[in-house]
């Protein structure tokens, strides 16, 4: 068996890399240049399909059948991916649960729509086509089965949506993902600091489209995850599109030319722009030729220097996102060993600059930024197949997790920075008598309440005993496995019966960028905790009533007259405190009203229940 | 999964204070015997008892986790002392109430006013290390859980009213 193939899923490129006797190294086709295959894709008229450079050579001619960037739209939203979808040449329509699909025209007014995941896979197919080529022309036996197995990399910032839909192209290139792995985790691998006895690290991912940054500390072969931060839509693209929107303006007024209009310019420009970039990333200034029309020519200059003051915002929000993650892992600036760079726009030498200051060491480069990530999955695919055992990668959860509580609150179950795989188990009940199922909704974010966080899927308990409200006593447990997916089972407890859990994946309605999750939760915790904390202690109070009201009805007879008649006094105290209008008065009043209701029922009420629910099984069999 | 205490998943005794060099040891060793990637690996490729693995390497990252942290670590040994203790002990005692009471009403007092925003801070940073000092020299022993519940319940008031101090001493997050 051979290890398994590790391959790096990028915005602008992909590639694929193996370990072998001679150690970690990326795979080139014969006749090939480069191990990096541009992650594009392009529909002709006629139906054929081309992958890779072959692709992207007709995005002059045919912008719009010229499909780049597929991962910024993957496990998103039309509505979510409104702003490059602006930029981009080609069309993006709403698809089924309001996905992003892109719709590519045909001949004679006909189109296909490609969803993200269809147009990762072809290019899974084609890096996955190459590797295996390079293979055999060393002399490798490519039958093997396990070289379908791959390790897959995705963004430590992409939530479970853009897990799963990731892992949902490689299913349709008809590869099996033996794991995900982190990017930027995969390249602090690729760096084998393994051998360090204790270092910590900090890998800043600057890719086309994302942006990751996570802090790791190597002990003894162990690569653990001290906490990740993140951007998935802050990369190099983002500079293109700035030096991109200097031409068309210097365009429109110099020719008055409208070059808005045509994709074929806008296509045109946003390669002169990424040479341009690049360009300034070895030299002080640059220009270039723009042929805005037959003959209508205008030249565009820049320097670095300008180029720099316009993406310094830019790069500046991914160092506030490096400082939140050093303070998550409780380090400070002087504690960090290593900085690692991974992904090409790294190159900007802005980027080093900042991160020199902030350090007060330069960051280390010596693999090429654009291999570090695959090399890291080929090393994580050999510890996987057996052939290494001295590395172990110990990794966490990007975002909090967890579900919709009454009144639109988000309880987090798991919270963001949590080492996986790690589980919670919740317990649910029922809101009214004989409801048999339970619907759940899951949420990723960091705000307080769910309309500002992302549903990542929803699933509905089923099969509960015919029960009075509240009685059913369900545990569903969450857990993240160790590539960062969610797995949900669920037990009722009463009965032993194990409920049916299917998570049925939905992709969000919510139009929040990751970034802004972040920082708006810290700048509105405030704000948002005063009215979690009241919407909490209405759910709880409308609980309590629920299941002591149904407790009483079902056994409340046996019960001492003093201690009937002080619950029911406490009951009718919960629910005047549950009907009072003013805010402040409200949340006081029903806090102690509560407290005073649980006080007595504490002892009693399990007693109660527990009998309750054996009368209520024997009514529901003999009726 | 065999059901295990978080000492003994570690395989560390129940100590109040541990040794967080040896806690990290211990753990990271662990890992290595329990995590599916490893595992998986041994098996060449396949983790033939996957589910019980990740739940076994669950639960480890949860008792590392507890355990790490000084508070949850105490709230986790108490119960296991003394089961039940925490939710018996919660009614906080008159005396404690009242100077609850007084450092809330000298919080209000101080506020907008920094340099008594942070004596009245400085004053219950020393109490909460005392507190927490005297819940670990409890611990020491299984006896004395009830006691150490209640200490904890007053810290759980004092260290959220500190967070509240500092919160509108300055609005960046810690």
């Amino acid at each position: 068996m051979n290890s398994f193939l590790g391959i790096d899923l990028g915005t602008t490129h992909s590639l694929a890399a193996i370990v072998d006797e001679n150690g970690a190294r990326v795979l080139v086709p014969p006749g090939a240049e480069s191990p990096l295959v541009p992650s594009v894709v392009a529909l002709l008229e006629d139906g054929t399909i081309l992958v890779g450079n072959a692709a992207k050579n007709l995005s002059l001619l045919h912008p719009e059948r010229v499909i780049h960037s597929a991962k910024r739209l993957i496990g998103r939203t039309k509505a979510e991916v409104a702003l490059e979808a602006a930029t981009l040449p080609y069309r993006i329509v709403e698809g089924p649960g309001g996905r992003a699909l892109v719709r590519i025209p045909l001949k004679d007014g006909a189109y296909q729509d490609w969803s993200p995941e269809e147009i990762s896979a072809r290019i899974l197919a084609e890096v996955h086509r190459r590797a295996l080529a390079a293979l055999q022309a060393q002399g490798r036996e490519i039958q093997d089965p396990s070289l379908r197995q791959i390790v897959l990399t995705v963004p430590a910032y992409f939530d479970e949506a853009q897990r799963q839909a990731t892992k949902r192209a490689a299913e349709l290139a008809q590869l099996e993902v033996i794991r995900l792995i982190n990017e930027p985790t995969a390249a602090a691998l690729a760096y084998g600091l393994g051998e360090r006895e204790q270092a910590n690290i900090v890998v800043y991912d600057l890719g086309g489209g994302t942006f990751d940054v996570s802090v790791l500390r190597v002990q003894e072969g162990i690569f653990r995850v001290l906490s990740t931060h993140g951007d998935t839509q802050l990369g190099g693209d983002d500079f293109d599109r700035l030096i991109q929107k200097a031409m068309l303006e210097q365009i429109e007024q110099e020719t008055g030319a409208k070059p808005k209009e045509s994709p074929q310019i806008l296509s045109q420009l946003r390669l002169a722009a990424e040479a341009l970039k690049k360009r300034l990333s070895s030299e002080e200034e640059g220009g270039l030729e723009i042929e805005v029309a037959e003959g209508n020519k205008t030249t565009f200059h820049l320097t670095r220097k300008t180029f720099e003051e316009w993406i310094q915002p830019l790069v500046e929000r991914s160092m506030r996102a490096v400082r939140a993650s050093l303070r998550d892992a409780e380090l400070l600036p002087a504690d960090v060993d290593e900085i690692i760079l991974v992904g090409g726009s790294t190159r900007v030498p802005l980027v080093s600059r900042l991160l020199e200051e902030e350090f007060q060491k330069p960051p280390l480069s010596s693999i090429d930024p654009d291999l570090a990530v695959a090399l890291g999955a080929a090393r994580q695919g050999a510890v996987l197949a057996g052939k290494s055992q001295d590395l172990l990668l110990l990794d966490v959860v990007p975002l909090s997790l967890g579900i919709e509580t009454l009144g639109g609150a988000f309880a987090k179950l798991i919270l963001r920075n949590t080492p996986v795989p790690c589980s919670h188990t919740e317990e649910f009940s029922t809101q009214v008598d004989k409801q048999t199922g339970i619907d759940i909704n899951i949420y990723q974010g960091e705000r307080e309440l769910v309309k500002d966080c992302r549903k990542i899927g929803s699933f509905k308990l089923t099969g509960l005993p015919a029960l009075p409200a509240g009685l059913p006593r369900v545990a569903v447990t969450f857990t993240v496995d160790e590539q960062g997916l969610l797995r949900v089972t669920a037990r009722e407890l009463r009965t032993g019966k194990t409920a049916s859990v299917e998570v049925r994946p939905s992709l969000g309605i919510c139009e929040d960028e990751v970034r802004r999750i972040v920082s708006e939760s810290i700048e509105k915790a405030g704000e948002d905790m005063g009215a979690r904390e009241a919407i909490d202690l209405r759910n709880k109070a409308e609980a309590v009533l629920k299941g002591t009201e149904a407790a009483l009805r079902a056994g409340g007879e046996g019960l001492p007259p003093e201690q009937a008649y002080s619950l029911k006094k406490a009951v009718s105290r919960v629910k005047k405190a549950l009907g009072k209008k003013d805010e402040e008065q409200d949340t006081l009043a029903l806090h102690q009203a509560l407290e005073e209701l649980s006080s007595l029922t504490g002892q009693l009420a399990d007693d109660l229940i527990s009998s309750a629910v054996s009368k209520a099984l024997k009514t529901e069999k003999n009726g | 999964m065999k059901h295990m205490d978080h000492f003994e998943r570690l395989g560390l005794p129940r100590d109040p204070r541990p040794c967080p060099v040896q806690l990290e040891k211990a753990y990271l060793q662990k890992s290595r015997e329990t995590h599916p990637d490893l595992q998986r690996g041994r098996g060449n490729g396949v983790d033939r008892e996957y589910d019980l693995h990740l739940e076994e390497s669950a639960a480890l990252n949860e008792a590392y986790r507890v355990l790490s942290r000084p508070w949850e670590r105490f709230a986790y040994l108490v119960e296991l002392y003394d089961p039940g203790v925490l939710e018996r002990t919660k009614k906080l005692s008159p005396e404690f109430l009242m100077e609850a009471m007084e450092m809330g009403e000298a919080i209000e007092e101080a506020r907008g006013d920094p340099k008594k925003e942070r004596a009245i801070a400085t004053e219950l940073q020393e109490k909460i290390v005392k507190t927490r000092e005297r819940i670990a020299d409890l611990l020491k022993v299984p006896n004395q859980a009830e006691e150490a519940a209640i200490l904890l319940h007053q810290s759980h008031y004092l260290r959220r009213a500190l967070e509240t101090l500092q919160r509108s001493e300055d609005r960046v997050p810690l």
